[in-house]
C-alpha cells in the first residue's frame, strides 16, 4: 500500500532524516515511536510532502513519486490520495464542523453540496458528532475537534491516513474518545501511521511498531517484538523511561 | 436649545449649508477612494502575503520589487504626496483640484497602507490551518479564496476599518489643496476667519464620522468571527 525507500531530509545542514525505508502492507497500522526530535513527525510530513523529502521514493498505491523531481501535478496527487490528522487539529476556525467536513469533498472530489453534505453527517455520525455539526471549532473540546478532524481526513477515502501525535493535545480526559474513534478505525481495516506516545495504545491497536532515533529507524517488527522481546539496547532504554512515568 | 445653539455657535448657523456639502465631498472622497483601495490594496496584500518567504507561493523577486513599491508610496508624507503625483492625476481624472482631483493621491496614499494590513492580517492566519488545506490536496488558488480569505476574514475586516479611518484623516489634508471637505472648511473658516464654533462642529461631525466607522466594523467583526 505504502512504500518509502531511502528518505532523507535536511533542514539546513542538520540531518533529521537519514535514510528511511519503510514498507506497509494494506489494512496495517504502524505505530511511530521514538523520543523527541527522532524525526518521526517530519518522515510523516515527507510522506505528503508538507515537507519535502531531499531525497527517496515514495509509494502510495499505484502512485510512484520520486522525491527530488516530484512535479507539482504529482505532489497534489500523493496529497489526494493521503490524509492527515495533527496534533492541533488545525481545524477552519471560520468553518463548522459539518463545514470542515465538507471542505475537502467540495474541491478534492468535487461532489456537490447536497452529495457532500450527506456524506459529510454520515462522517460526522462516525465519529460521533453528528448533534454538533453546526458548532464551530471554537464551541467544541479539544477531543470533538480532533474527531471532526478525523472525519475530514476520511471523507477524502484516503489509501492512507497520517496520525500526528493526534493525542498529544488534548486533555488527559479527553484522549480515551480520540483513541476510540482511531480503534473503530483500525478494525475497519484502514491502513494508518501513527507517530503517538501513547504506548498502550501503540501495544494494543498497532499491527506494526516502529522505534525510530536520530533520523533512523532503530527497530521494527509486531507490536510484541518491539515491546515484549526488544533486540536494540536503545529502544529498551526508551521504553523502559517511558514505562517508569 | 435653538437660543443657546445661536449663542455659542453663531457661524455655525450661518454656514450650515456649506457644512452640509463640505460633509458630502468628504464623504463622496473617503468612499470613492477607500473602494478603489480596497480593489487594489486587498489583491496587492494577498500577492505579498503569498509570494513571501515560507507563503503557499513564495517568490522572491515578485515579493521584494512589489514590497519596494509599496515601501516607497508609503514613505512619502501624504502632504508631498498630493504635490509629487499631480501630472498622474492630470492624467488619470484630466483635473488636479477639487474632489475629483483628491481621489488619486487619496487612493496612491491609502492603497499601500491597506495591502500592509491585509499581508499582516493573512500572515495571522494560523500556519497549521494552510497546512491542512494543502494536505488534502487544495490547489494554491483555492487556498488563497476559501482558506485564507475566509480564515482572515476578521483581520481584513479590522484593516479596512483602520485604513477607512486614517482615509478621513487624509481626506481632510486633501481638501487644503482644493479638494473641498470638511478639511478645507474647518481650517478656511474655523483658522483662517477665526470662527473657532465652526472649528468645533467640523471637529464634532469627524468624531462621529470615525466612530461611525468604528462601529460598523466592530459590528462586523464580531458577525464574522467565531
Amino acid at each position: 500500500m505504502l512504500q518509502l525507500q531511502n528518505i532523507c531530509k535536511s533542514f539546513h545542514r542538520m540531518e533529521v532524516l537519514k535514510g528511511i525505508s519503510l514498507t506497509v502492507k494494506p489494512g496495517e497500522v504502524v505505530a511511530i515511536l521514538g523520543p523527541s526530535g527522532s524525526g518521526k513527525s517530519t518522515l510523516l510530513r515527507c510522506i505528503n510532502f508538507l515537507e519535502r523529502p531531499n531525497h527517496g521514493l515514495i509509494q502510495v498505491g499505484d502512485l510512484v513519486v520520486q522525491t527530488e523531481k516530484a512535479t507539482n501535478h504529482e505532489i497534489l496527487q500523493l496529497r489526494r490520495i493521503t490524509a492527515m490528522v495533527f496534533q492541533n487539529y488545525h481545524l477552519f476556525k471560520n468553518k463548522t464542523a459539518l463545514e470542515n467536513v465538507m471542505e475537502g469533498l467540495l474541491i478534492v472530489k468535487q461532489l456537490s453540496r447536497d452529495e457532500a453534505q450527506q456524506k459529510s453527517v454520515r462522517l460526522l455520525e462516525k465519529v460521533g458528532l453528528a448533534e454538533r455539526m453546526n458548532h464551530y471549532p471554537s464551541q467544541l473540546s479539544g477531543g470533538q475537534q480532533q474527531r471532526v478532524g478525523i472525519a475530514r481526513a476520511l471523507a477524502l477515502e484516503p489509501k492512507v491516513i497520517l496520525f500526528d501525535e493526534p493525542t498529544s493535545a488534548l486533555d488527559p480526559e479527553l484522549v480515551g474518545e480520540v483513541l476510540e474513534v482511531i480503534r473503530t478505525l483500525a478494525r475497519e481495516g484502514r491502513t494508518m501511521i501513527v507517530v503517538t506516545h501513547e504506548m498502550h495504545f501503540a501495544h494494543e491497536v498497532a499491527s506494526h511498531v516502529v522505534f525510530m532515533d536520530e533520523g533512523r529507524i532503530v527497530e521494527e517488527g509486531n507490536a510484541s517484538e518491539v515491546f515484549e522481546h526488544t533486540r536494540q539496547e536503545r529502544t529498551k532504554h526508551f521504553l523502559q523511561k517511558i514505562q517508569a512515568i | 436649545m435653538l437660543e443657546t445653539f445661536k449663542t455659542w455657535m453663531p457661524n455655525v448657523i450661518s454656514l450650515y449649508p456649506d457644512m452640509f456639502k463640505a460633509l458630502g465631498e468628504t464623504l463622496f472622497m473617503v468612499l470613492i477612494s477607500g473602494m478603489l483601495a480596497t480593489v487594489i490594496g486587498v489583491p496587492l496584500g494577498v500577492v505579498l502575503a503569498v509570494s513571501r518567504e515560507g507563503g503557499i507561493l513564495a517568490n522572491h523577486k515578485l515579493y521584494s520589487t512589489l514590497g519596494k513599491i509599496v515601501n516607497t508610496l508609503r514613505s512619502i508624507p501624504f502632504i508631498i504626496l498630493l504635490a509629487a503625483i499631480l501630472p498622474i492625476t492630470r492624467l488619470l481624472v484630466g483635473t488636479t483640484i477639487g474632489t475629483k482631483g483628491a481621489l488619486v493621491p487619496l487612493i496612491f496614499g491609502t492603497a499601500p497602507f491597506m495591502a500592509r494590513q491585509i499581508e499582516s492580517a493573512l500572515l495571522d492566519i494560523d500556519k497549521g490551518v494552510i497546512e491542512a488545506a494543502l494536505a488534502m490536496g487544495s490547489s494554491p488558488l483555492e487556498i488563497v479564496y476559501r482558506v485564507m480569505l475566509r480564515e482572515g476574514l476578521p483581520g481584513i475586516i479590522y484593516a479596512l476599518t483602520i485604513t477607512m479611518i486614517s482615509l478621513i484623516g487624509l481626506s481632510a489634508m486633501a481638501g487644503t489643496v482644493g479638494g473641498g471637505g470638511l478639511g478645507d472648511f474647518a481650517i478656511r473658516y474655523g483658522y483662517q476667519y477665526f470662527e473657532t464654533d465652526v472649528m468645533l462642529a467640523t471637529i464634532i461631525i469627524l468624531l462621529v464620522l470615525v466612530n461611525l466607522v468604528q462601529g460598523i466594523g466592530d459590528f462586523l467583526l464580531k458577525l464574522v468571527t467565531h
